[in-house]
């Protein structure tokens, strides 16, 4: 086996300190939000210029494993994800630190990457051929079913209803029509010049669950008057492990679906932690225990968003097909160093390509012990963190961090609004796991369709092109199986709650107004924005937002007027100084430049925030705040060459 | 609430104007005084993309522009929602500078509302030229040229031919031979290059336009039909005959032409700076290693040719598109 002739290779000295310096790097990366695996790998491709291909190659090969497992730290610890890929993580990985159990989470999570990162990388190792031809077997018919079983995870996700939940994923996918449409190159809703480039994924993520965070926090401190973000209990390694490595049918479910969804090129690893999550939910004993803090969600999503990187490589090794958005970069890579993927690859130029494979499985291992021995410390680290600390040094990072994407003052608009109007929808029970899916999936599902609708017209017929094949049919088949399922979880709970409370939630009122209100706002927008081919898709959704939202307004009208309006669900009194310091902030970006305006933001935010604000406080402010504008400046315009916008 | 959000839209609106008016001065003298961005309209990974890195790579130098040029991307559309904020957004200091692809941006030009047009962007230098292939499945009947047209002449309106994406060079090339032939193909525009290859690999459609440069590198997985250039290109297909020599007249209009242009108001005299150290870039050593090995066929062009060039393919294209 080749694999292990040259696996000596990866153990000399100078590849093993690439590897070390790369996933330390790497954990970092990713556990900043805003900082995508993608960007990472981007943005480290000039460095590779002066390397050797095998040492450029296992450098971009070690960030991408380790970015992937990183962003788990901040979601983990602040409910931000680092990256689309960790979503799923945490939906159950916050309630765990929530309850103190914070670094017991991380422990999961660099196990179960580990465990997820080692199988998949195997199964790169020895499946890649067969691999390849079932990749390329996924056209648009396959794809657009893909994204369709993707959706249909959404309304489990994360929200208190079913029903909440589709209607954010449908908001979601609306929200990703938004801008040119990439087949029919017409441009479409485009209500304010900040939206005409669409809104961007990443820009999406960092506003949907940053900034709701940032407000959740400011409310902390003032109902906390001081003290850090939570308390932490002791959990032993060892028994973490243990226990980690007992929950089989999680890590199998997540592995499988990290592999499975990794090899379909295109879809990428950003859905297949949810996949994952949904698949493990549904088989669990006792479903009703996930999404606040049951260990199995974090294990299922971070064992397959690592299982995916290794098949991820398949097709992008044999046929010069990235199967995610990371690794179309490292293509860049292995090209700029005259590797061609293919057959030659394998034989030619075997000893770089088995270095580079190899040095994927070494890696996962440098990752889980960085990751294991980081766990205690930086839980503990993040805890003694005060509340307004952490809000003020969250939305520096994330204005940073959307801005660097595209370097677009815009993005930092979009990713504000969108942030503060999910703080609210958060407090009415619609959460932004399912919309953010909704907008990863919503040009997956259109894109394919539209292409599959532009094939079929010419050949078989639509019908007979979308319902035919063995692939289209299974996926139609987990399509049924999880809607059906929802279905009768949703009638099962509706029908234990009506035994135990038969009065209104709070909010329930406000919440069915409010969506029916949106949803009909939007359809009308929708509708009367145009008609043709290019609109054939929004229309579905705003069809199907309209019909869930009716469904959620006949529900509240049958227990209306049962209870008093309460007092506004929005904790308005506690936020408003926060809100109206952000906004000084985005007006201040462009006066008076980044840094300035986050130096004083920073110190606006924790002196009104603060509860006795002595001398002492305020030296502690300042020179906390300097010390983090002055690591920002260091890492944005330094080390990443970002320019930014006014004079300081 | 409602108040608020208000108010969060008028403060937008008040800091998108301030944005627009706030001075951007630039000395010609102090030019680079900042990294360089260069604004890619493809995705990370993409043939653009990573040519662009590798010719930007010896930005830093002293001898050429003492300062790093850092790539960035906007994707979507086929190139015009990066294009578009360029034209309309970027700094006109000579520090944001982009990557230009033609004939695509003078094609969405004429066909879609867009703030850019040859017009009102300054040429800086080109880097290279990929010539769009005519491709199919390895296992496809279809052994020539010919053989493709005979079929779609049989079976109207059903060939499939995927392409990058709308009025690319690969949609021109499919225009080119609609045109040229009398048959009316069903293109497909698959959002890149790389997934229109998959869909040839994988037999969801039935041909193909691609990059030569990514076909070349698909080796026995497909069949190259023809080239879509007045030449064969010697150095990495010497086999594949051009459709001219197959009897079939399409021109070098749809070859991918890559460079680094500026936007309209920079500073003349950072325009001819740039115009003179980005063309000795381009010919570093260095750089022309890294291509070839990377399969990128090389065609640089000063400033003036590049002028010149647009000018043609403006006028080429306007008639082309001008029937649709």
């Amino acid at each position: 086996m080749e694999f292990f002739t040259y696996f000596s290779e990866v153990l000399s000295v100078s590849n093993l300190t690439i590897l070390i310096l790369a996933t330390g790097a790497g954990l970092v990366l990713g556990a900043l939000p805003g900082l995508s695996p993608t960007m990472a790998v981007a943005l480290l491709i000039p460095f590779t210029f002066q390397m050797d291909a095998t040492g450029g190659l296992i450098l971009l090969g070690a960030v991408y494993t380790a970015t992937v497992a990183g962003g788990a730290i901040s979601g983990i610890l602040v409910n931000i994800p680092g990256a689309p890929a960790n979503i799923a993580t945490i939906l159950d990985g916050h309630p765990m630190a929530k309850q103190g159990r914070a670094a017991e989470a991380l422990h999961y999570c660099f196990v179960s990457s580990f465990v997820g990162g080692i199988i998949g990388v195997v199964v790169l190792i020895f499946f890649t051929p067969p691999l390849a031809e079932l990749a390329l077997k996924f056209g648009p018919s396959e794809m657009f079913w893909m994204a369709i079983v993707g959706v249909t995870v959404i309304g489990t996700l994360g929200s208190s209803s079913v029903l909440k939940g589709l209607l954010s994923g449908a908001l979601g996918l609306w929200v990703s029509t938004i801008g040119i449409s990439p087949i029919f190159g017409e441009s479409r809703f485009v209500f304010s010049d900040h939206v005409t480039g669409g809104v961007h994924i990443v820009v999406a993520l960092i506003g949907l669950f940053a900034v709701p965070q940032v407000y959740q926090l400011l409310v902390t401190s003032r109902e906390q008057a001081g003290g850090g973000l939570f308390h932490m209990e002791h959990s032993p390694l060892w028994k973490s492990i243990t226990y980690n490595l007992t929950r089989v049918k999680a890590l199998t479910m997540g592995t499988i679906s990290g592999v499975v969804v990794g090899i379909i090129p295109g879809a990428g690893g950003q859905i297949a932690g949810l996949v994952a999550y949904d698949q493990v939910r549904k088989f669990s004993k006792e479903p009703e225990a996930f999404g606040k803090g049951c260990p199995d969600g974090v294990i299922a999503a971070e064992s397959a968003n690592n299982a995916m990187v290794g098949p991820s490589l398949v097709p992008l090794l044999t046929l010069g097909i990235p199967g995610s958005p990371t690794a179309a970069v490292l293509l860049g890579g292995l090209l700029i160093n005259g590797l061609f993927p293919g057959p030659d690859l394998f034989t030619i130029h075997a000893k770089v390509t088995w270095t580079f494979i190899g040095s994927l499985l070494m890696a996962q291992v440098f990752m889980v012990i960085f990751g294991l021995a980081l766990s205690r410390s930086s839980s503990r680290w993040i805890m003694q963190v005060p509340p307004h600390y952490m809000a003020a040094a969250v939305t520096i990072l994330a204005v940073f961090g959307t801005y660097s994407i595209q370097n677009s003052f815009s993005d930092v608009l979009v990713m504000a609004v969108l942030g503060s109007l999910m703080y609210v929808l958060n407090k009415y029970g619609f959460s932004a796991a399912p919309m953010v899916l909704g907008i990863i999936l919503g040009p997956v599902a259109e894109d394919n369709f539209s292409m599959g609708n532009m094939i079929a017209e010419v050949s078989v017929g639509t019908w007979a092109y979308f319902f035919s094949g063995p692939i289209n049919l299974v996926l139609i088949t987990v399509c049924a199986v999880s809607i059906g399922y929802s279905i009768w979880t949703e009638i099962k709970q509706r029908r234990n709650v009506d035994k135990a409370d038969k009065t209104a939630k709070p909010g329930k009122r406000v919440a069915a107004l409010g969506a029916i209100i949106v949803s009909g706002a939007v359809f009308a927008y929708i509708w009367l924005a145009g008609d043709g081919e290019a609109y054939a898709f929004p229309r579905l959704i705003g069809i199907m937002m309209l019909a869930l939202a009716s469904v959620l307004f006949v529900e509240a009208v049958r227990t209306w007027g049962r209870k008093k309006l309460g007092a506004s669900l929005v904790e308005w009194t506690e936020i408003w100084p926060g809100l109206a310091m952000l906004l000084i902030y985005l007006v201040g970006l462009n006066y008076l430049g980044f840094y300035l305006s986050s130096l004083l933001l920073f110190i606006g935010i924790t002196g009104v925030y603060s509860v006795n604000l002595d001398q002492k406080t305020l030296v502690r402010i300042g020179g906390v705040a300097a010390i983090f504008v002055a690591i920002i400046y260091a890492l944005f315009n330094q080390a990443l060459l970002v320019t930014t916008p006014g004079i300081w | 609430m409602i108040n608020k959000i208000k108010t969060k839209f008028l403060t937008a609106a008040a800091i998108a104007s301030m944005a627009v008016m706030s001075p951007q001065v630039a000395l010609a003298d102090d030019y680079p005084s900042a990294p360089i961005q260069v604004a890619v309209a493809y995705g990370p990974g993409g043939a653009t993309d990573f040519q662009a890195r590798i010719v930007t790579m010896m930005a830093g130098k002293e001898q050429y522009l003492n300062m790093p040029m850092v790539i960035f991307n906007k994707p979507g559309a086929g190139g015009q929602k990066g294009w578009n904020w360029y034209a309309s957004s970027a700094s006109q200091d000579g520090h944001q500078l982009a990557a230009y692809n033609v004939p695509h941006f003078i094609a969405q030009s004429l066909k879609f509302e867009t703030s850019y047009n040859s017009g009102n962007l300054e040429p800086i230098a080109n880097w290279g030229a990929d010539p769009a292939v005519l491709i199919v499945p390895a296992d496809s009947p279809f052994n020539t040229a010919n053989d493709l047209v005979d079929w779609a002449k049989a079976n109207p309106g059903k060939l499939t031919v995927a392409g990058a994406g709308l009025y690319v060079g690969h949609h021109i090339a499919a225009l080119q031979l609609d045109k040229a032939t009398g048959v009316s193909t069903k293109y497909i525009p698959a959002g890149g290059g790389v997934k229109a290859m998959k869909m040839v690999l994988g037999s969801q459609v039935m041909a193909g336009f691609n990059n030569l440069s990514d076909a070349f590198r698909q080796g026995s997985k497909i069949k190259i039909l023809a080239v879509a250039d007045n030449q064969r290109e010697a150095s990495f297909l010497p086999d594949v005959p051009t459709f001219k020599e197959q009897g079939i007249d399409i021109d070098d209009s749809s070859v991918n032409f890559r460079g680094i242009m500026a936007r309209e108001g920079t500073p003349p005299e950072v325009v001819e700076f740039l115009a003179e150290r980005v063309h000795l870039m381009f010919q570093d050593a260095k750089v022309a290693k890294k291509m070839k090995a990377g399969g990128s066929p090389m065609r640089i062009m000063t400033r003036d040719e590049v002028k010149a060039m647009w000018v043609e393919r403006q006028a080429y294209l306007e008639e082309l598109l001008a029937d649709l």
